[in-house]
C-alpha cells in the first residue's frame, strides 16, 4: 500500500511537469494550429541555461534563474519572427517541419556547446528535505515543485477562459482573417504564444532538471509530454493538466509493479500504450473540442 | 470619405482580378455594390481591407484612400484599428467560442474607451434575441443568429465604417428583411457608412443611396438608388423584372447579348 501511495506521489510530481511543458505545446497550438516538437529541445535548453548562468558563470541563483528567462523569452520572440513568421499563410506541414529541425538543431548545439552524457547539478534553491505525509515520504522539493506547476497552470486555465488577450488568443485560432478584420494582430499573438511556450520549457527544464540533473536526457523526458498532449486532445489546458498527472501516475505504478515482472523498464512504454488506448475510444483526446460542421 | 481610384488587383502576380474599379463611399451614406458571381465584388472589399494580401494577391495600380490615408500600405489589423470593419461572407463566426466572446473580440478596434457591459448593451439592444442566447456557443447557433453575431461584432467597436459582404447569404426571406431592417437602423443611429455587396440586389437598393453594379472586375454601371431601380439592365439582370405585362420572348432570355454592351 505504501508501495502504491509512493508512486501515487512521485507520479504526480513528474506528471505536473509533464503537464506543464504540455501546456506550452497547447498554447502555441491553440493560436497557430502548429504543432510544436521542439517543445523537448527547449525544454533542455532551457535548463542548460540556467545551469549554465548559476554554475558556469557562478551568478547568484535568482539572478541565473532570471537571466535563464530572459533567455527564454528571447528565444521564442526570435523563433517566431525569422522562424515561423515568414511562413505565414504556407501550408501547416512546413510550419510543423521547421519546428522538427528546430529540434534537431537545438540538441545538436546543446550537445556541441555542453558536451553529450554530462551530468550537472544545480545548486540547491529548492530545499529537499523529507517531509512524512500520509505514510508517503516525499522531499519538500517536489512538493513545492508540484504545488508551482499547479498554481501556473491554475493561471494559463483562467488566462485563456476570461482574459482579453486569452480570448484573442482563441479567436485567432479559430479563424485569422475574421481576427485581423475585428483589429487583432495575428503578429503579435503568435509572439505571444512562442514567447509563452518557450517560458513554459524554460520552467519545466528548470523544474526537472532540479530533480533529474541537468543532461541531454532530458530531451527524451520531455518527449513523453507530446502522448500527454495528444491524449488531453490538444487544445484543452485543463485537459492537458489531467492527461500529464494521469500519464505521470501510471507511469510510476508501472516502474513499481510491471517492471520486476517484465524485467525490464516498461516506463517508456506505457504513455504511448495509454495514448493509443485513448484515441481508438475517443479520437480527440479526453478534452479535445470538436470540430463544429454545419450542414 | 472612402475612394478607391482605378484599382486593379492581381493574384499571384498573374490573375488580373479588379481591372480598374473606382468607387467613392462618402461620409454616412449606404453605397450597394452589385454583380453576379465572380465579379469581383468581394476582392473588392479584400482590396479595401487589405485581406488580399493573405491571399498571394495584391494591389498593382490605383490607389485605395479612407480620410486621407492611404490604405494599401496599411496591414489589416491596422485599417480595423482606424475604423473600417468588414462582415466577412459567410459569417466566419469563431465557432467554438460563445456568443458573448465573439462580441467580445469585436471590441479590440474600438477607438474609444468604454465599459466593456455597455457596449454589449448596444448590440444587444439592437439584436435583443442575441441576449438571451449569449452562453451559446456560436458554431451551434442558427444562420440568422450567426449573421446576427457576425454584424455585431463588427459593429461593437462602433467603426466608421462597414464593409458588408452579403449579410443576406443562407437567409430566409423573412430573416434577410430583419437583417436589412437592422443595418438600417444601425446606419441611422450611429451614422456609420457602410459599403454593402449583395446578389440580392432589390433588398440592397431599398436601404442604399447609391448603387455600383460590377461585372468582370469592372464598374458597369453607377447611379443613385432611383437611377438604378428605374434602368432597364438593373431590373431584368438582377431584379428578375421585365416590362410589365409584356409577353416574354426568347429574345429577352438571350442575356448576352445585351451584356455585351457593358463589356
Amino acid at each position: 500500500m505504501e508501495e502504491l501511495l509512493q508512486a501515487i506521489a512521485s507520479g504526480l510530481v513528474v506528471g505536473s511537469l509533464y503537464s506543464l511543458v504540455g501546456v506550452g505545446i497547447v498554447v502555441i497550438y491553440k493560436s497557430t494550429h502548429v504543432f510544436n516538437f521542439a517543445q523537448g529541445g527547449l525544454l533542455m535548453v532551457g535548463a542548460y541555461l540556467a545551469w549554465f548562468f548559476m554554475v558556469r558563470l557562478g551568478m547568484p541563483i535568482w539572478i541565473g534563474l532570471l537571466g535563464g528567462l530572459a533567455c527564454a523569452v528571447l528565444m521564442g520572440f526570435l523563433i517566431e519572427r525569422f522562424g515561423m513568421r515568414r511562413l505565414v499563410g504556407q501550408p501547416i506541414l512546413s510550419l510543423i517541419i521547421v519546428t522538427l529541425a528546430l529540434e534537431a538543431l537545438i540538441d545538436g548545439v546543446v550537445t556541441l556547446f555542453w558536451g553529450d552524457r554530462e551530468y550537472n547539478v544545480y545548486p540547491e534553491f529548492i530545499p529537499p528535505e523529507p517531509v512524512e505525509f500520509l505514510g508517503v515520504i516525499l522531499s519538500l522539493q517536489h512538493i513545492i515543485i508540484f504545488i508551482i506547476t499547479m498554481v501556473i497552470i491554475g493561471i494559463f486555465i483562467l488566462f485563456f477562459k476570461y482574459s482579453k488577450w486569452g480570448l484573442e488568443m482563441r479567436a485567432v485560432a479559430e479563424d485569422q482573417q475574421a481576427a485581423m478584420c475585428m483589429g487583432i494582430s495575428t503578429k503579435t499573438v503568435f509572439v505571444i504564444a512562442w514567447i509563452i511556450s518557450t517560458v513554459l520549457a524554460y520552467l519545466g527544464g528548470v523544474l526537472l532538471g532540479s530533480i533529474n540533473g541537468v543532461s541531454t536526457t532530458l530531451n527524451q523526458i520531455a518527449g513523453n509530454c507530446f502522448p500527454v498532449v495528444l491524449l488531453g486532445g490538444l487544445e484543452s489546458i485543463p485537459g492537458v493538466l489531467i492527461a500529464g498527472l494521469i500519464v505521470g501516475v501510471l507511469e510510476y505504478i508501472s516502474g513499481q509493479y510491471l517492471d520486476p515482472i517484465v524485467g525490464a523498464s516498461t516506463r517508456a512504454v506505457v504513455p504511448y500504450f495509454i495514448l493509443i488506448l485513448v484515441l481508438i475510444v475517443k479520437p480527440y483526446g479526453l478534452f479535445g473540442l470538436k470540430r463544429i460542421e454545419r450542414i | 470619405m472612402l475612394s478607391l481610384n482605378n484599382v486593379e488587383v492581381m493574384f499571384n502576380k498573374v490573375i488580373l482580378v479588379l481591372r480598374g474599379v473606382s468607387l467613392q463611399v462618402p461620409p454616412n451614406a449606404i453605397v450597394a455594390l452589385l454583380g453576379a458571381n465572380g465579379a469581383g465584388k468581394t476582392t473588392t472589399l479584400s482590396a479595401i481591407t487589405g485581406l488580399i494580401k493573405t491571399e498571394l494577391g495584391e494591389v498593382t495600380e490605383g490607389s485605395i484612400e479612407f480620410e486621407g490615408k492611404n490604405l494599401i500600405k496599411m496591414t489589416t489589423d491596422g485599417i480595423a484599428q482606424i475604423g473600417i470593419t468588414q462582415v466577412l461572407e459567410g459569417r466566419r463566426l469563431f465557432a467554438q467560442l460563445t456568443v458573448e466572446e465573439n462580441l467580445r473580440v469585436g471590441t479590440r478596434a474600438k477607438r474609444k474607451r468604454s465599459p466593456i457591459k455597455k457596449d454589449l448593451d448596444m448590440i444587444y439592444g439592437y439584436f435583443p434575441k442575441l441576449r438571451t442566447m449569449r452562453h451559446a456557443t456560436a458554431g451551434y447557433c442558427s444562420g440568422g443568429e450567426q449573421q446576427m453575431v457576425s454584424i455585431g461584432r463588427a459593429m461593437i467597436s462602433n467603426p466608421k465604417m462597414m464593409l458588408l459582404d452579403e449579410p443576406s447569404m443562407g437567409l430566409s426571406p423573412l430573416l434577410v428583411r430583419e437583417i436589412f431592417r437592422i443595418i438600417e437602423t444601425v446606419h441611422g443611429e450611429m451614422a456609420t457608412s457602410m459599403l454593402l455587396v449583395e446578389q440580392n440586389a432589390p433588398s440592397a437598393l431599398d436601404i442604399a443611396d447609391h448603387g455600383y453594379v460590377m461585372e468582370n472586375g469592372r464598374i458597369v454601371l453607377d447611379g443613385t438608388r432611383e437611377e438604378l431601380k428605374e434602368n432597364e439592365d438593373v431590373k431584368e439582370f438582377y431584379m428578375g423584372l421585365s416590362g410589365v405585362g409584356q409577353k416574354k420572348s426568347y429574345r429577352d432570355v438571350k442575356h448576352y447579348k445585351r451584356r455585351k454592351r457593358w463589356l
